[in-house]
């Protein structure tokens, strides 16, 4: 498929998901609003400490503000189809249909994920306002680093992304597939910055989220864009990134492959 | 009496129901052991940095996990499920079964649905509490241990009251469950003491969502910090908020026309 008809293909999809996701205002909008607390919880028990003690790990009580505001913005950004819902598909014979059409149905999920990230994008940046004023915090944003996050933050979304997709396809082969969704949940709390900045982390966790695709996903960006990268660690960031990204997409074309074959709706 | 009967016989039902899924009683235990490798390893990343949070030491801070996990227990055991069946009762127009039966209807939906895994939960709570109190090498008086026992009383009466109020509006919007997804989230900032959390947040955690006092208190009583005017306010709260929400009740339910009427 040339790349015209694909670009043709999204331009579609998104405008009907588009369509899907405003009809669902109200849900999203709670959504969004459950998913606050995480941030100001993590906030809230740095900033004591800080205001206690000074400084944590090179970060001052408006470091650790700017931190988690920014982490809201990042985080809505890697939102992605939770495996759950790749898993519901396989469980209820959703996926039969999806794989009479001649396109790849992770096309329509990543148009899907998009349209959801800007209608809900305006919730964000309003919460995002809310919480500077609650929570002052010091900036010391760059040009360099603000252009950088563009692309990282496509890469570390599509990373996310994938891995989720890969994840969920597990449900091919067993019918318990979520403990694995969630173990991987867990890893993604301790490694992608969420608990705390992977810098406030012992030194072997730092090493396995740096290792694993986990920091590439959430904390890289939110770092880069705070101005706490140097250029030559996030280029080095984003090659990291492009390894991930294109050990993902092999492992998902493995997995699919052999998914798919196993693959047989029940009643079949 | 009779009504003690009815909680045990639901309590069997919850029980004969999952006996049929045994495997989910692992599933459970899995479960539960990866949110307790969170809440712990939150601690033991925060305790690397400091040594006290807002005047709570470790210790004492592992006792509030421990009630988190008792009260969040309680309520995924009995409260959550039963409400959650109710309001899906009056989506599909089944809550007239429950009307007719000759036994006080409030009192029916609230002990209906017993999911008894999450015993684990309460399990893992006590266990915690118990580690917690022993390293702070804490002697339990009989005045601490009456005082915390009063208030998970009067905690576990305000959640209840809260979570009754939210799904007696079923009556008038039938899908509400989203709301409760907030509640999930916010439960959650129970983890830590709701003192360290800013003013707005602290009035919304205690009194609009109130996990202050199914958490916080409970905890503050276990760790000698609850003075008598906020044990006080939590019997007042507790007692109020039960009537409110029995007042609510009674109002929507006047209010119910039954599936087809």
């Amino acid at each position: 498929m040339n790349m015209q008809k694909l670009a043709a293909i999204y331009h579609q999809q998104f405008t009907t998901e588009m369509a899907v996701v405003t009809q669902y205002r109200i849900s999203i909008a709670i959504w969004i609003l459950s998913l606050v607390t995480e941030p100001i919880v993590y906030m809230t028990v740095w900033t004591t400490i800080t205001l206690q003690q000074g400084a944590v790990g090179g970060y001052t009580t408006g470091d650790f503000a700017a931190y988690y505001i920014t982490w809201m913005l990042v985080r809505h950004f890697a939102v992605t189809l939770s495996p759950d819902a790749l898993e519901w598909r396989v469980r209820q014979g959703e996926f039969s249909q999806l794989l009479l059409k001649p396109i790849h149905p992770i096309h329509t999920d990543i148009a899907s994920n998009i349209a959801y990230k800007l209608i809900a994008l305006p919730i964000i940046l309003g919460m995002m306002l809310a919480l500077a004023t609650l929570f002052p915090p010091t900036y010391n944003l760059q040009l360099w680093s603000i252009l950088a996050f563009i692309p990282v933050m496509l890469m570390a979304y599509l990373i996310r992304f994938l891995s989720h997709w890969i994840l969920g396809l597990l449900a091919f082969w067993m019918t318990r597939a979520r403990s694995f969704f969630e173990i991987f949940f867990v890893a993604e709390i301790f490694l992608t910055g969420r608990l705390a900045p992977l810098a406030l982390l012992p030194l072997p966790i730092m090493v396995a989220a740096s290792v694993l695709p986990f920091r590439w996903m959430i904390a890289f960006p939110v770092e880069l864009l705070l101005g706490k990268v140097s250029p030559i660690d996030a280029l080095i960031g984003f090659g990291m990134q492009v390894i991930w990204l294109g050990l993902e997409i092999i492992l998902l074309m493995i997995v699919w492959r052999a998914g798919v074959r196993r693959y047989g709706a029940v009643g079949a | 009496m009779n009504q003690l009967k009815l909680v045990g016989l639901y309590f069997k039902i919850g029980v004969l129901n999952e006996l049929e899924y045994r495997v989910n009683f692992f599933v459970q235990i899995f479960q539960s052991g990866l949110s307790l490798l969170v809440a712990l390893g939150g601690l033991a990343v925060v305790f690397d940095h400091t040594n006290q949070l807002n005047g709570w030491t470790s210790p004492e801070l592992l006792t509030v996990v421990g009630v988190y996990f008792l009260i969040g227990g309680l309520i995924n055991l009995i409260i959550q499920p039963s409400m959650q069946r109710f309001m899906e009762d009056v989506r599909q127009g089944t809550l007239d079964f429950t009307l007719v039966k000759p036994e006080d209807a409030q009192f029916l939906i609230s002990i209906r649905q017993i999911q008894i895994w999450k015993l684990v939960d309460v399990l893992i709570g006590i266990v915690i509490m118990s580690v917690g109190l022993t390293q702070l090498g804490a002697i339990i008086g009989v005045e601490q241990g009456a005082a915390f026992g009063i208030t998970l009383l009067a905690g576990v009466a305000i959640v209840y009251s809260f979570w009754l109020i939210l799904a007696t509006c079923a009556f008038w919007f039938v899908r509400i469950d989203n709301i409760l997804v907030i509640f999930e989230s916010m439960y959650e900032a129970g983890r830590w003491p709701v003192r360290i959390y800013p003013g707005w947040l602290q009035f919304t955690l205690t009194f609009l969502v109130p996990i202050a006092f199914a958490v916080t208190v409970p905890a503050e009583a276990l760790t000698g910090r609850l003075g008598v005017e906020t044990l006080l306010g939590a019997l007042a709260l507790a007692a109020g908020m039960f009537l409110v929400a029995r007042l609510f009740w009674r109002f929507g339910l006047r209010h119910y026309g039954g599936a087809s009427a």
